[in-house]
């Protein structure tokens, strides 16, 4: 009766751990993920210009400044960068910037700044680059006259176009 | 004559007595434990950079799993882990799952529906929360990507 007893007990406690491997030997939970779309720009440098010289029988010569540099990361397409002034600039004198364009993009050239955006880099799309050089270059008309120590504050955007 | 023969039959059954004994065979067995068991519910995502650079992966270490095994060090086990589906194309998820005291973790690896081991050479081992930590990257060319989700299924396999 003993023996027996025993013996039903740990046929049992055998079929139970048998039971409980085949059970839990394998586990999983679930993973949320996502990937914002992600547009950052950012300017480095603080550009000086003054224009002081003139080649006698011409207009003041114009000059330039490549001291700035722009950065972007951006996982979308089909982006442009814009920049403007907060104010015009004073009457016959003219401030342009040229900026470089990061991978696959295209820059355009010289583009005179006011307070109205216009288009400095287009075709911009899933791309990052640093280092990427800002020239700004200054002239004046005679009629300028001489202007005391001014500045502007040049906004850069990120936009959607082509 | 009467005194003697009461003694001597009081003697022969004490005799009888120390002689009974039985035997009994039990049979028993441990069978080979591998019982895991996985908690959490982890959720990364991107959604900054560094300018002029990739995307800045994104980790979640709230997973947790546990272990008991008694596989011998001639029969070690391995942690697998692997995705129902894969990826979205340019998008990386990575798991780091650190070992019990008997294991070796494989650091990040990354996963997909072939599976990757994560954990190896378990044995004798019952450790109760051990963290997961996942690590989510992305190519710029990914773009944005919706909120998903993938199941993660861990097992354990016979391996070194």
């Amino acid at each position: 009766m003993t023996s027996y007893r025993i013996a039903l007990a740990a046929a049992a406690a055998s079929m139970l751990c048998v039971g409980t491997v085949g059970a839990q030997s394998t586990a999983s939970h679930n993973v949320s993920y996502s990937v914002s779309a992600i547009n950052q720009i950012a300017v480095t440098g603080a550009p000086s210009l003054s224009i002081t010289t003139a080649t006698a029988g011409s207009a003041p010569a114009s000059v330039t400044d490549a001291t700035s540099s722009w950065a972007i990361t951006t996982n979308q397409t089909t982006k442009k960068l814009t920049a403007s002034l907060n104010s015009d600039m004073p009457s016959g004198v003219t401030l342009e910037v040229s900026a470089a364009a990061p991978s696959g993009a295209t820059g355009a050239g010289y583009k005179t700044l006011s307070s109205a955006s216009v288009d400095v880099v287009t075709g911009i799309s899933q791309v990052a680059g640093s280092g990427l050089t800002l020239t700004y270059r200054l002239s004046a008309t005679l009629a300028a006259g001489a202007i005391s120590s001014s500045s502007k504050t040049v906004t850069y955007t990120l936009v959607t176009g082509p | 004559m009467n005194a003697k023969a009461l003694v001597l039959t009081l003697a022969t059954v004490s005799g009888v007595a120390r002689a009974q004994s039985t035997t009994q065979s039990i049979t028993y067995t441990v069978s080979a434990i591998n019982v895991i068991s996985v908690t959490g519910a982890p959720s990364l995502t991107i959604n900054s950079a560094v300018t002029g650079t990739g995307l800045t992966a994104s980790t979640d270490a709230t997973g947790r799993w546990s272990v008991t095994s008694n596989a011998g060090s001639a029969a070690t086990e391995s942690l697998h882990a692997s995705l129902n589906s894969n990826m979205p194309a340019g998008v990386t998820l990575e798991l780091l799952a650190a070992a019990p005291t008997h294991g070796t973790s494989a650091g990040y690896q990354a996963l997909s529906t072939t599976g990757a081991t994560v954990v190896s050479g378990i044995n004798l081992s019952t450790s109760p929360t051990l963290s997961l930590t996942y690590r989510l990257s992305a190519l710029l060319t990914a773009g944005a990507v919706a909120l998903g989700s993938k199941t993660v299924t861990f097992t354990i396999v016979a391996g070194p």
